[in-house]
Parts: structure tokens; C-alpha cells; sequence
């Protein structure tokens, strides 16, 4: 059997492989993030000759490689291909990763135990709990386009999921609408792994209202577990109106006036390259870091 | 009449008091931002007022800076802190007299400035919060509150009853310390969505600051775009962030602070002399920190190495150049907006107060001359808020849209794949805590009553917007992350005690010790 790492040395492979928010994740977390991370790269290693030149560019700068922009494909594939491998992620085969996959799930089963583990990490002498063992399925808007929700269950629901598989995550738009379950204007579904607790999705409407189930399929059919709170994304555009409202401060009189024409003209800045960028949006846990500070600081 | 010029410094650190140590790392932010910002913003208040210049300008002080500047023992450590500070620029005065002429001259101008620092804190007998009194007893500087301890707003609204706590305690804070009710309230990091002023309304405060798209995506298109304040439907006026101000000041390129002839602040004594000679002034464990007392300037694209030495008066020089090049783009604005509005325009420009002396070493320069210039304007004048609403007749009644002033203009600061773990279990406290209120409503027992209010502490403790904030940014991460594990375990751990009928008084009194902030809370707030 393989030798067990420390936390330490898991949270300084998982700052190699560029993961981010690995400092609170607890062992069994980490081990987890890191063969997926590990098995998404050596399928990108096998993939690096075929990728476009912007593919390449992106994995560079998230790898913090220092490769000119200009720089030519073959430049790019080699300078990746070497860190790759200073990584040591082609030399392992896929059993070993099976093992490391399934380890700290059999390893570790309850919080308590887990906790035992890490005493030794001085860092990480707290611990909160890692379930609450309640329903609970919350949507916060993160931008006009992105949605978090996270998710916890009850012994209840635990059990019953025990039971299934094929997990789903529904995400309905019900803008203006008082939901009853089949009326939504549009009904988005992606496959799920439970055992993540959160994901970030992509909607394609700002401004718009969501509601999202969680469940699982049984013959085709969909059966919701827990509803969440509704979600409004912040709208990323004016909107048009015929009349304004106004109050007279010293009456305390509110009068309404037509919309004139628009006083100040305001110019918007305005985004473009000289080619299509390839997007960078995908589903999906972990997928999702647009990071930087506040404005103007 | 003239447009207006709304300057709103928004002077907000976390709440960090550690009185179990004598020497704590995290606390000199707040000494370095007392030394560099807030004394020297006062101290320009002092002069302008000296010299009759009127002027308007807006600070919020949020509750946590509130409460640390109230905190005797932080109070202590600071004066400490600036007496070893002065015994450090003694030595450097000594030491580069054999160095060349212009650090020499700096050293001597380190040394003035910080005992006259010392004489206006002792003059105020170390409290600051009197020192900022003071200076808005003529109504030219304008202080208003920040929600109680700058938790982001947006995202805790899935729990209103936390969200309600966190406004009716930061007008609390500000009502307690400073002894008057603030008629405003800068929101943490200007996080917006409608119906939170309605929050706003119950507690009485007048306004409200949010970014431009809360006003260019408003229910209804604003009239005046972001250049006139508008009143919400629940009666609270609003007052929207100019884009131009922010980036004229902070551009990556064309910004002022960026200018060759200003001071760096990475290159610092700390760093640069002898390990032995530097070791009283640097962190305890032997770890290099900045000082305060840096030699060079920005000199150019060049390595730290390479940067040639500051001369103080080209700094003050170009800090004018910079106010009056400032003042004319704003009388330009001014001009330009009336032309097209056929009113007075309101330009709103928020900043964080600490940008200015801590980063800019000479940003309190660049405001007073700002401010003096403003002063001499047929064009505009420097104002506030409250001055601003006192002179208005109609306004238009509109919901601003969700906005925050972060990156990108939304929450993706705040939550993201770095910090999106802290969530559940903030949500979960806050929901622990509104249960906690609703069941003890009518608590008599005092023990009760301080394990209660102990817990409010903690959530809101954790519910800073800071510890996010830093684990996106990737700097002091650790601090944030243990910051955010103790008070949220500190808080489990007496909800439990409070369900199970077992709390230990000496716990309490020593997390009571540890965090004495809000010593007038009351739990109740959550109910």
C-alpha cells in the first residue's frame, strides 16, 4: 500500500497543481481535489499537441509560466511539457491514481476521525464541522451570469441518497412568475456529483430570477430532494421606462414626468481583440476563479 | 451656484485586538494606518480650518476602527508603538548624517513629523474618536457609519434578520461612541440590492452610497445618470459613485499616485539596514516588516534596488501639481455636466481613506491642496452629503440595481473558489443566532445574557467582509482563514454550552477579554 501523506505536503501538491482555496479544505478534501486535478491534467498532457495556440496560452499563465505571448506553439508545448513532468504527472499510472482516489474516503469516516488525523498540522489546529446534517440548499448570485449553490442533507436524505445515483441539479428561471414546479420559462439540468456540496453554474439571463432542485433520476423521471431560495442575478444592462417618479421635497408630493431624452451622454467602455476569444466559461465546480481586489485599490 | 464635489473617504480596518500578546503582527495595520493616514488627514482638517478655507468632505468610520481606536490596550500598544518608532528615526538621523544629504534631510523630516504625530495623540489624551469630533464641529468634515463589522451585505441577505443586525448595530456603534446619530451609512464595499434600504429607513439613516451601474441599471434609468443623488421608495437618499473621479486618481497609467517623483513604499529601513540594528523595530520572531521610514522614490519602471532617493520637497511639489491638475479636470466636469443637465451636478468620489498616507504617502498632501483649490473655484465647491440634501428641491424616486464596488462591480470578490467555503457555515450561525434570540427573548439570568451576547460577537466577528476579501487577494491568507475558524468555532462551541445548559463562566470571561468589541450589544437584535 502506498505511503500516506501529511496535510502539509497534500496543500503543497495542491499549491503546484495551482488549486485554488486548498488552505481550508481538510485531508480527505485535498486528496480528493488533487487526483482530479492530477487525472484533468495527464488528459490535457495527451491533448497538448492537438490544442489551439490560446488553449496553450491560458495553461501557461495558469501555471504562472513565464512564456512570451508570441511565443511560437512548439515554445509553449515544450515549456509545458517540462513543467508537466517536473510535476511528475505522466509517470503515474492509472492504478495509482485509482488507489489514491478511493484512500482517503475508506480512510476517513467521520469528522471526528478526521480531526484525530490532522492534530499533527499545527496550522490547522480548528476544525468546523463538515456537515451540519440538515437540509439546506442556498443560491447566491455571484455576478448577472454565475450562480454558487452549496447544499447539505439530513440523516433522512442521506439515507435515501445512499440508495440512488444519477444526481441532478435543475435550475428553473421563474422571472415574474409564482413557481409551482412545471411552469418555469426555461428548465436548465447538469449531472452532479453530491458528494461536492457546491457548484458553480452558469445562467444566461441577468436580471432574471432562478429557483434550482436538487435530486436524482429514477426511470427517467426527476426526483427533487431540496429546493432552494430564490436567486435573482443583478441586472447588467439599463432598463427602459416611459415615466419617472419624483418627489417635491417640500411638499413631500410625489409627481411622475414622462422620460425625456436621455440629459447626459454617457459613453460605456467598450471590449474587443482582433480575434474571437475562446471563452473560458464551463459548469461545473472549481471551474470558476475570475480573481482581483477591489476597484481602484 | 456651483457643482459639487462629494470627497467620501470610507477609513475601515478589520477588527484585530489581541491582548494576549504584547506583539501581534496584524495589529500594525492599524498603527500604520493611525501614523500615515488618519493623523495626517486630521492634522490637514486642523489647517484648512486655521486658515478659514472652506471645505467639505465625507469620512465613514466603521464600527470595528471605532471600536480599536476605543480599546485602551490598543491604545497603549499604539503609543508604544510610535515612541519606538521616533527612537528609531533618533538613530537614523544619527546614521545618515555619514549618508547622503537627502536621506539625512528625510530622516530629520521622519522625526519631526512623527513626535508632532505624537503631541496631536497625546493632545487628545490617545483618543482619536475625539480627535475626529473635533474636527466636525464646523461641519466641513462630515462622519458618518458603515454597517457593524463590514460584512458584505449581498450575500448574507439570505438571512435578514443577520442583515438587519449588522445595520441596526452600526448605527449603535457610531450613536455610542461618538455620541450622535450618524445620518449615514457607507455600506461594506458599497453592496447593494433593493429593499436594503428599508433596513436603512427603520434605523433612520439618510443616506447611502452605492456604486455607478447600481444607478445605470436602476428599476427606472436615472435622469441625471449618477450626477444628481435620488431618494429610494422607502425615503433614504442615495448618492452614486462618479467612474471619472476614481479612475483620473487611480489609473494604472495616467494615475497620480504612480508618479516618478513620489515615495515608494516597498523599499523601508526594514528592510534595507543591518538585521541587529533593525531588530527592536521589526517583528519579535525575526521576521523583516516595514517600518514606516523608507528613503527612495518610485524612480521609474526600475528594480527595487535601483531606485533613486526621495526628495521630500519635488514630492510636495508634484502632490500640488497633481491637486491643481485634479481641481481643473473637476471644473472641466463640472462645466461640461451643467452645459448638458441645465443643474448643478453632484460628483461623488468615494475612495478607502487608507489609499491616502499609507500607500500615497503624499495622498493627505494632494487633499488639502485639492481641498484649498476647491476653495478658490467659481466653478464648484467641495461639499457633503448633508449640505448637499439641504439645498435640493425635487428628486427622482427610484431602486438602485444589486452592485458592490469590487472587482467587476458584483460579489465575485467575496465568493469565489478561495473563500466560498465560509458560507455554509456563516449562513448556519446566522440562522443559530436569530434561534438563540427567539428563545431567549426574555433571559434574565446574567450569565445567559453574556454567553448570548458573546455569540453575537463572534458571528459578527466572522461575518467581516475582510477575511473574504484577503483570501481572494492571496496575502496574510492564513491570518484570515484562522480568523474566520476561531470566531465561528468560538461560536458553536457556546451555542452548544447555551442548549445544553452548561456554560463556563470563565470561558465567557475569557473570549470576553479577547474581544471586547461592542460592549453595549445586545443579542435581542436578531430576535
Amino acid at each position: 500500500m502506498k505511503e500516506e501523506k501529511t496535510i502539509r505536503q497534500l496543500k503543497k501538491e495542491a499549491m503546484l497543481l495551482k488549486i485554488k482555496g486548498y488552505y481550508n479544505m481538510t485531508k480527505s478534501e485535498l486528496a480528493e481535489v488533487i487526483s482530479r486535478r492530477r487525472m484533468e491534467l495527464s488528459k490535457k498532457i495527451r491533448e497538448l499537441d492537438k490544442m489551439e495556440i490560446d488553449e496553450l496560452r491560458k495553461l501557461s499563465k495558469e501555471f504562472d509560466l513565464k512564456v512570451p505571448w508570441k511565443s511560437s506553439r512548439s515554445t509553449f508545448v515544450k515549456k509545458i511539457k517540462a513543467l508537466f513532468e517536473n510535476l511528475k504527472l505522466n509517470v503515474e499510472s492509472e492504478e495509482q491514481k485509482f488507489e489514491k482516489n478511493k484512500l482517503p474516503s475508506q480512510n476517513v469516516s467521520s469528522f471526528e476521525t478526521q480531526k484525530a488525523q490532522d492534530n499533527k498540522a499545527p496550522e490547522k489546529s480548528i476544525s468546523l464541522p463538515v456537515s451540519y446534517f440538515k437540509d439546506k440548499f442556498c443560491g447566491l448570485e455571484v455576478n448577472p451570469n454565475w450562480i454558487y449553490f452549496y447544499w447539505d442533507f439530513s440523516p433522512k436524505n442521506l439515507e435515501i441518497i445512499k440508495n440512488h445515483s444519477n444526481f441532478v441539479l435543475r435550475v428553473y428561471d421563474v422571472t415574474y412568475i409564482e413557481f409551482n414546479g412545471i411552469n418555469a420559462h426555461r428548465t436548465f439540468e447538469m449531472e452532479i456529483d453530491e458528494k461536492m456540496k457546491k457548484y458553480y453554474v452558469f445562467v444566461p439571463q441577468s436580471g432574471a430570477d432562478y429557483i434550482a432542485e436538487i435530486g436524482y433520476k429514477e426511470n427517467n423521471r426527476f426526483v427533487p430532494l431540496l429546493r432552494s431560495n430564490l436567486v435573482s442575478t443583478p441586472p447588467s444592462s439599463a432598463k427602459i421606462a416611459q415615466m419617472e417618479l419624483w418627489m417635491d421635497l417640500r411638499s413631500k408630493r410625489k409627481f411622475t414626468e414622462m422620460s425625456p431624452s436621455r440629459k447626459v451622454l454617457r459613453i460605456e467602455k467598450l471590449v474587443g481583440f482582433s480575434s474571437m476569444p475562446t471563452s473560458g466559461f464551463k459548469s461545473g465546480g472549481g471551474s470558476f476563479f475570475i480573481l482581483s481586489g477591489r476597484r481602484g485599490s | 451656484m456651483k457643482g459639487k464635489v462629494l470627497l467620501m473617504l470610507h477609513a475601515h480596518l478589520p477588527y484585530v485586538n489581541h491582548p494576549d500578546h504584547p506583539y501581534f503582527l496584524e495589529e500594525n495595520w492599524l498603527f500604520e494606518a493611525i501614523t500615515e493616514t488618519y493623523i495626517p488627514l486630521l492634522m490637514a482638517f486642523k489647517r484648512l480650518e486655521r486658515d478659514n478655507v472652506p471645505f467639505g468632505i465625507t469620512i465613514s468610520l466603521s464600527p470595528p476602527l471605532i471600536e480599536m481606536f476605543a480599546e485602551h490596550t490598543l491604545v497603549d500598544k499604539y503609543r508604544r508603538h510610535l515612541e519606538s518608532l521616533i527612537e528609531l528615526a533618533e538613530k537614523e538621523v544619527d546614521l545618515t548624517k555619514k549618508e547622503e544629504a537627502p536621506k539625512h534631510e528625510m530622516a530629520l523630516k521622519y522625526l519631526n513629523d512623527f513626535k508632532e504625530e505624537l503631541a496631536f495623540f497625546d493632545n487628545y489624551n490617545g483618543n482619536i474618536l475625539t480627535a475626529f469630533k473635533d474636527v466636525q464641529k464646523t461641519g466641513n468634515v462630515q462622519l458618518i457609519t458603515c454597517n457593524a463589522t463590514h460584512g458584505f451585505l449581498p450575500l448574507m441577505k439570505i438571512n435578514p434578520k443577520a442583515v438587519h443586525a449588522q445595520i441596526a448595530i452600526g448605527v449603535k456603534a457610531f450613536e455610542e461612541r461618538m455620541g450622535d446619530h450618524p445620518k449615514g451609512m457607507w455600506l461594506a464595499e458599497s453592496g447593494y440590492y433593493p429593499e436594503l434600504d428599508k433596513e436603512l429607513a427603520i434605523q433612520d439613516v439618510n443616506f447611502f452610497f452605492v456604486d455607478s451601474h447600481g444607478l445605470w441599471y436602476a428599476d427606472v434609468p436615472p435622469h441625471y445618470d449618477v450626477y444628481r443623488p435620488v431618494i429610494t421608495p422607502s425615503g433614504v437618499f442615495v448618492f452614486a459613485r462618479d467612474p471619472e473621479s476614481s479612475e483620473q486618481i487611480w489609473s494604472a497609467q495616467l494615475g497620480y499616485p504612480g508618479d516618478w517623483n513620489y515615495r515608494e513604499f516597498y523599499r523601508d529601513v526594514g528592510f534595507d539596514r543591518p538585521f541587529d540594528y533593525v531588530r527592536p523595530y521589526v517583528d519579535p520572531s525575526g521576521v523583516r516588516t516595514n517600518t514606516g521610514i523608507k528613503y527612495h522614490r518610485i524612480t521609474g519602471n526600475v528594480s527595487l534596488g535601483d531606485k533613486a532617493l526621495y526628495d521630500p520637497q519635488k514630492g510636495l511639489q508634484t502632490a500640488l501639481m497633481h491637486a491643481e491638475d485634479f481641481a481643473k479636470k473637476k471644473a472641466y466636469q463640472v462645466q461640461k455636466l451643467k452645459d448638458q443637465m441645465g443643474i448643478d451636478p453632484v460628483i461623488v468620489a468615494p475612495f478607502d481613506a487608507e489609499l491616502f498616507g499609507h500607500w500615497w504617502y503624499e495622498g493627505p498632501n494632494f487633499l488639502e491642496f485639492f481641498l484649498r483649490e476647491s476653495a478658490k473655484s467659481d466653478i464648484f465647491e467641495s461639499s457633503t452629503p448633508s449640505r448637499v440634501l439641504d439645498s435640493l428641491d425635487d428628486v427622482q424616486v427610484l431602486t438602485p440595481a444589486k452592485s458592490s464596488w469590487g472587482a467587476n462591480g458584483y460579489n465575485e470578490t467575496w465568493i469565489n473558489g478561495s473563500n466560498d467555503w465560509i458560507y455554509p457555515h456563516l449562513h448556519e450561525a446566522e440562522s443559530r443566532m436569530s434561534e438563540l434570540a427567539d428563545q431567549y427573548l426574555n433571559a434574565s439570568d446574567s450569565l445567559y445574557i453574556r454567553a448570548l451576547n458573546m455569540c453575537a460577537r463572534e458571528l459578527l466577528l466572522a461575518e467581516s467582509s475582510d477575511w473574504a476579501f484577503i483570501m481572494t487577494t492571496g496575502t496574510s491568507v492564513e491570518y484570515a482563514v484562522n480568523r474566520t475558524n476561531t470566531h465561528l468555532s468560538r461560536f458553536l462551541e457556546i451555542y452548544d454550552a447555551i442548549k445544553s445548559h452548561n456554560i463556563d463562566e470563565r470561558s465567557i470571561e475569557l473570549y470576553e477579554w479577547l474581544d471586547p468589541i461592542f460592549p453595549y450589544i445586545d443579542y435581542r437584535v436578531y430576535a
